[in-house]
């Protein structure tokens, strides 16, 4: 299945962009998702357990089954106002 | 009343404040969140806000209906911006309006204590001597 990955803050500057598409298989969920990132940046792993995870917009957590066209977005703590 | 957006521009909180006015409310709340020239010890320069446009729209609209049924505001604006913000200026005007003082209130500090909790916007403090996003540091 094809999800739209989008990264922000210093996860984005940590993989060196912002969005793309990526393939995943059928159930995969967002720990796994999580889990192929990770073992391609290993700053990334540093921070999981500090990371937030959106699938179309809502918070979610990491054993939320991804579906065909969701749109993940997984970033730090928020420090907005 | 409710209005909930984002913006790259600066702000006026002025026009916030008078637009769509209800006679029926004896109490405006009016906060503005600026950007201060100094962070823990250091000289700012300025902040850059990125944020999740769509996402931090629908988390500022869910904490404005929370705060709206809570206190029945009769008014209730966000808007936080996004980009460079240089000291001095504004980075979120919220206002709240209701008949009576208490509910404006209590309602406007719920409403960015939830929104520095929830909103997907992070800020990037830019130094004499380098620059740190802010959410990382703990």
């Amino acid at each position: 299945m094809k999800i739209r990955l989008k990264l922000f803050a210093s996860i984005r500057d940590i993989c060196g962009f912002d969005e793309k598409e990526i393939t995943l298989p059928e159930t995969a969920t967002l720990n796994e998702l999580l889990d192929n990132l990770a073992s391609q940046y290993s700053a990334l792993a540093l921070k999981r357990p500090s990371l937030l995870m959106a699938v179309n917009e809502e918070y979610s957590r990491g054993d939320t089954i991804l579906h065909n066209n969701d749109t993940v977005a997984i970033f730090p703590p928020v420090s907005g106002g | 009343m409710k209005k909930i957006y984002i913006q790259q521009d600066a702000l006026d909180p002025g026009m916030i404040l008078e637009s769509e006015v209800n006679p029926g409310d004896g109490s405006d709340i009016l906060f503005c969140g600026r950007v201060r020239n100094n962070s823990r010890d250091k000289n700012v320069l300025y902040i850059d806000y990125q944020v999740y446009p769509e996402m931090a729209v629908k988390e500022m609209d869910k904490i404005a209906d929370e705060a709206i049924v809570k206190w029945n505001l009769n008014r209730c604006v966000i808007v936080h911006r996004y980009g460079r913000v240089m000291p001095g200026e504004s980075s979120i005007v919220i206002l709240v309006s209701s008949p009576h003082r208490e509910e404006s209130y209590i309602s406007s500090k719920y409403i960015i204590d939830e929104i520095k909790k929830r909103v997907p916007v992070w800020k990037k403090e830019r130094y004499d001597d380098g620059s740190e996003w802010i959410g990382d540091r703990n």
